[in-house]
């Protein structure tokens, strides 16, 4: 199941290899927030004009000293305490988990999964809603399950948009129900802390195929990889490498399979560049966040035509890699980009064939595509 | 539900044998009618039509309301609710129309709830909560399932809403243990009902407006009587009028003669001493009025002797005339009109002072010939006794002495010696009535000279020639009822049978006087109570014969009718004496009985003073409750400890032994897939070995493994969350193993 799987999954550092950071789940029956009777007992529309008759009809008993009615009222009373007893019933010995997807960006809908299991022995839940909370405040979105067993789990999804990229706390659930009677909405709070990474939106490209000098940039999906490079180092086997270069003599020595790695694989090496430029002040955040997405945009464009792909955002650089693993690595990074890490300067690019200039203007940023040198700096 | 709540209103009597019948068309048709049947699209399409005739019906109510303002007849109300719910429950479309449906039906049962005195309504009451669970459950669900379910059948269509009907009809989610958890909860509410229906405090009645519940009225009992209403009897009509306790009818030798006592026993209630134009009214003389006295009489009880006019100078002793009278302890029900019923002829009424805590009592008044009428009181939170207009039943005991068995002389004054003018209303007849029927009246007592002599002419004579009839003939061509009943008809009922006496003596020089009330009633063995019905309305006519006072003398033919119940019959008496003790007429004094036993039985003695005291507790009670209480107190810790899983998972001991012992359960359990550890094993290795056996062991175990390693062999602490989660883990391994286990047994 993966409410174990995400038991397990030891926290993982929260800047650049992964979009989440669960924590253990959340359980209905434990250590659940205690809120006000009153934010714990809100009626609904129906509620409310079911308690204003109920004391309507106590008044005219007690006025009428009407017997019969007497026995209405109590039971409009117990019908209010049986929900409540019921709802009650329903929230308690749950378990909640966060299915995660594995990539958010910001303003792109993403399916959120949340399981709840229900640990009671012999009791289903009806009618259980669930919210993803935020700072207190539940996400506009819920999860409804209409009965959940005892002792059996159920998942479900919700939709959800993230409309800025970086670290989101989601910082527990709110299980409520209003079973049985639509009368009462009984909910709890269940802390449930977890870091959210969003992905920095993405945009469509410029016409980045023309270089400057106005030859084509090749698409590297099919090359081949070249041994013709200077010796860099030794990495681990990753799915995809050339097996002629495993270095087997390395590989026998430690047990597990690596590859030789070389400085400069046939001009394959791009390096994205997010600068920071004058803009007006009022527009300064909004450029900003335009040239970030536009950077990991094009970052991911030569991920995806099989260039080895660096980042330097000022004091914030990532090493240039191919595949998918990069695509993670680049993006994280920009998640949590600063325009004052842009603003400082930056150290030394690498060797690169291309470096990939995006830099942030009033209307739109710039992009700009410039013959790399070894040792460059920015 | 809504049958519920037409059954409950049907029970409390208030709807006719036409409203039933088209409740119950209606409430068969609506079933047919769900929502994409062929019959409600029939029926959607005469929505229009529908509409028109309900709010027709709306005026007509409104109409009927403003019409009988300012007393509203409510009952059209009711009408009007009725014909809702009928239109309601054939246009089902949505939610809104099932919530007002609801409502429709709820309101049926607070009009119930009003109107009701029969213990039906409790069976029905049962009946409407249980649906009402139900219904309101299933409501909740089909709407929380049209919000939050949609069903997409093709990516270019938009999102449909699931039928709730589709979700609803599968079993596995309302299925027979559902409904039977949630009928227990609905018992539970009507045991949660009873008590505060027990508890509610009783403050009074009319406390801020309106007085108590009338009951229908009984005709015969107004200050005019119409000729041919009162006897009408009916056999369809078994409303209860009166229980009344005799200790004289269980000191019978035999069922056969109870039976003949009751048969012979006439309640007198109303007294009527003129005539005209076919109906009895009172005169209201003073000289006729009733005299009631104070005095004599034993307990704290209010005491009213009846005497009047003719009572002579030296009547008996008040104590020989208690030994003479029949004790009656009567209580009335289902009369709107204050009469005090009594056996014929009442010396005395004793009425109990209110109990603490009783806000109504009751008093004796004094009407007209030897009549006594009743008045309820409301007793304010100050202790004042303010009168109220409406009547809602009484208890009093009454003490009589039959006027016929027990006639002597020297029990009234003679005729020379009343008041002058006092026998005037009683001998007074319409002129035009005197001159056509003095040949007849002649011609009957010719030849008798005496009161009694003509008194039992007339008698005779109207036995022999005319029948007792409830199929009443009447010839339009003559005025007065009784002229043609007399002249033209040969049959009528005990109301002209007594008319024509008193009339006829009354030409014939005899003072009478008309006298409505019942005749007999039923046995019950099980309450040892005459139940008198509503079917059992008599008439007679009463005579003053000089030195003898008023004598009952029935003209009318004797009629055989049953003088006991069946024993279902009796059962469903008892329950409905119980019912009215118990719950109609539930107050703040039967609180206070209710607490005062509770208080006996716990031990608890109550002293001459007024406070509880408690002198000899009943240590084994005692014991027993503090056994009881600390019994109760352990368990609810023992299920405090055991619904805190973080509590009960992790041992209590130190972080690290903790640590331990939930390592060591996490082995067991993958133990018991086979996966034995063996001494030599180490964890890691354990681990692996369970993961070639067992994949799904691989994360939580290796979890737990590599806790275990990094706190047993490491330097890592764990915090009290770190060790809730190690006992999450060890949890779900061992449910894990659990599972697979019945896996394999299943296998």
């Amino acid at each position: 199941m993966s409410s174990a799987r995400e038991r397990t999954t030891p926290p993982r550092p929260s800047s650049i290899h992964g979009t989440l950071m669960p924590e253990p789940p959340a359980r209905a029956g434990g250590a659940r927030k205690k809120r006000s009777l009153w934010k714990r007992l809100p009626t609904t529309r129906e509620g409310v004009w079911f308690m204003c008759a109920t004391l309507v009809v106590g008044a005219a008993a007690v006025n009428a000293g009407l017997n019969l009615l007497f026995l209405v009222f109590g039971m409009m009373l117990f019908l209010i305490l049986a929900s409540g007893i019921m709802s009650e019933l329903c929230l308690r010995h749950l378990v909640v988990t966060r299915k995660l997807p594995t990539a958010i960006h910001a303003g792109t809908p993403f399916l959120m999964g949340i399981g709840v299991r229900n640990n009671k022995k012999r009791t289903p839940t009806f009618s259980l809603e669930v919210e993803d909370l935020t700072d207190e405040r539940p996400v506009e979105r819920r999860c409804y399950f209409l009965k959940i067993p005892a002792g059996r789990e159920q998942e479900t999804a919700y939709r959800n948009v993230v409309n800025h990229r970086g670290v989101h706390r989601l910082v527990g659930f709110r299980v409520s129900t209003r079973f049985p009677f639509g009368l009462i909405r009984k909910a709890h709070d269940i802390p449930a802390n977890a870091q959210m990474l969003v992905y920095p939106a993405l945009v469509p490209v410029p016409q980045l195929l023309a270089a400057e000098g106005g030859a084509p940039l090749p698409d590297r999906r099919n090359a081949r990889a070249s041994r013709s490079g200077e010796f860099h180092g030794l990495r681990e086997y990753r799915e995809g490498d050339d097996p002629r270069q495993i270095h087997w003599r390395s590989s026998a020595r430690r047990g597990r399979w690596l590859v030789r790695e070389h400085e400069d694989d046939a001009g394959g090496r791009v390096v994205v560049k997010l600068q920071w430029a004058e803009v007006r002040q009022e527009n300064e955040n909004q450029a900003f966040e335009q040239a970030v997405s536009m950077a990991a945009s094009v970052g991911l464009w030569f991920l995806k035509r099989g260039y080895e792909v660096g980042l330097s955002a000022g004091q914030v650089s990532v090493g240039s890699r191919a595949g998918n693993q990069q695509s993670h690595a680049l993006l994280a990074a920009l998640a949590l980009v600063t325009m004052d890490d842009v603003k400082a300067p930056s150290g030394a690019l690498g060797t690169a064939v291309v470096v990939a200039r995006v830099t942030m203007a009033d209307s739109a940023p710039r992009v700009t595509l410039a013959s790399g040198a070894r040792g460059q700096a920015a | 539900m809504v049958a519920a709540a037409i059954g409950t209103l049907a029970a409390a009597g208030n709807l006719t044998f036409a409203q039933i019948a088209a409740c119950l068309i209606v409430g068969t048709l609506s079933w047919f009618a769900e929502p994409e049947s062929q019959l409600s699209a029939w029926l959607v399409r005469l929505d229009l039509p529908f509409k028109v005739l309900v709010l027709g019906y709306f005026c007509i109510t409104v109409f009927s309301l403003v019409q009988s303002f300012p007393e509203p007849d409510l009952t059209a109300l009711l009408d009007l609710v009725l014909v809702l719910v009928g239109y309601k429950l054939m246009q089902r479309k949505t939610n809104r129309d099932y919530m007002q449906l609801y409502i429709l039906a709820f309101l049926l049962i607070l009009a119930a709830s009003w109107l009701a005195q029969s213990a039906l309504f409790a069976l029905g009451f049962a009946v409407y909560v249980v649906a009402l669970v139900w219904a309101l459950i299933l409501f909740h669900l089909r709407r929380e399932i049209e919000d939050n379910y949609l069903v997409k059948h093709e990516a270019s269509t938009a999102a449909q809403r699931v039928t709730a009907a589709r979700v609803l009809d599968s079993r596995r989610v309302v299925g027979r243990p559902f409904f039977y958890a949630t009928a227990a909860a609905a018992l539970a509410v009507l045991a949660g009902a009873t008590i505060v229906f027990a508890l509610a405090p009783r403050i009074g009645i009319g406390f801020l407006t309106g007085g108590v519940r009338r009951h229908g009225s009984v005709a015969g009992f107004s200050d005019q009587v119409e000729l041919g209403h009162h006897g009408n009897i009916s056999s369809d009509n078994q409303t209860v009028i009166l229980r009344v306790g005799m200790p004289r009818l269980l000191d019978q030798p035999s069922e056969e003669a109870r039976d003949a006592v009751i048969a012979s026993l006439y309640w007198r209630g109303t007294v009527y001493d003129t005539y005209e134009n076919g109906q009895w009214l009172r005169s209201r003389s003073d000289l006729t009025r009733t005299k009631l006295s104070t005095g004599f009489g034993q307990g704290p009880n209010q005491w009213r002797w009846v005497s009047g006019p003719e009572t002579p100078d030296k009547p008996p002793s008040r104590k020989e005339l208690l030994a003479l009278a029949d004790r009656q302890e009567i209580q009335i029900m289902g009369v709107s009109l204050p009469v005090a019923f009594a056996l014929d002829s009442p010396v005395a009424f004793e009425v109990e002072e209110p109990a603490t805590g009783a806000f109504l009592s009751t008093q004796i008044e004094a009407r007209y010939s030897g009549e006594a009428a009743l008045r309820t009181m409301r007793t304010s939170p100050y202790g004042r006794a303010l009168p109220l207009a409406d009547f809602a039943g009484a208890r009093y005991v009454a003490y009589s002495i039959d006027s016929l068995r027990r006639a002597r002389p020297g029990a009234a004054k003679a005729i020379t010696e009343l008041p002058e003018g006092l026998l005037a209303p009683y001998l007074q007849v319409p002129a035009d009535l005197r001159k056509r029927l003095s040949g007849l009246v002649r011609r009957i007592t010719a030849d008798h000279k005496t009161p009694a002599a003509r008194a039992q002419a007339v008698m005779t004579w109207l036995h022999r020639s005319k029948t007792y009839s409830l199929d009443l003939k009447r010839d339009p061509s003559v005025k007065d009822p009784l002229e043609d009943f007399l002249m033209v008809q040969s049959s009528g009922h005990c109301e002209y049978f007594a008319t024509a006496a008193a009339i006829m003596l009354r030409i014939a020089d005899v003072p009478t006087r008309y006298v409505n009330g019942f005749l007999g009633g039923e046995w019950n063995d099980l309450s040892n109570l005459v139940t008198v019905r509503d079917n059992r309305a008599h008439s007679w006519t009463e005579v003053y014969f000089s030195g003898f006072g008023w004598t009952r003398m029935d003209a009318t033919p004797a009629i055989s009718r049953p003088s006991r119940m069946s024993r279902l019959k009796q059962v469903a008496d008892s329950i409905e004496l119980w019912w009215g003790q118990w719950v109609i007429e539930y107050d703040a004094s039967r609180q206070l009985d209710l607490a005062r036993g509770l208080a006996k039985s716990l031990g608890f003695k109550r002293q001459p003073g007024s406070a509880f005291s408690l002198p000899k507790p009943d240590k084994r009670l005692v014991y027993g409750v503090v056994a009881f209480g600390l019994a109760v107190y352990v368990a609810l810790r023992i299920r405090k400890r055991r619904v805190k899983p973080g509590q009960r998972l992790v041992p209590r001991a130190g972080a690290q032994g903790a640590v331990q012992k939930l390592y060591e359960r996490s082995v067991r359990a993958v133990g018991s897939l086979g996966v034995t550890k063996q001494a030599s094993e180490t964890p890691r290795e354990h681990l692996q070995r369970a993961c070639r056996a067992e994949s799904a062991l691989a994360k939580d175990y290796g979890g737990i493994v590599a806790t275990y390693e990094a706190v047993r062999f490491g330097t890592r602490q764990l915090n009290t969350a770190q060790l809730n989660e190690l006992a999450h883990q060890v949890t779900a391994v061992e449910a894990l193993c659990k599972e697979r286990l019945q896996t394999r047994k299943a296998a």
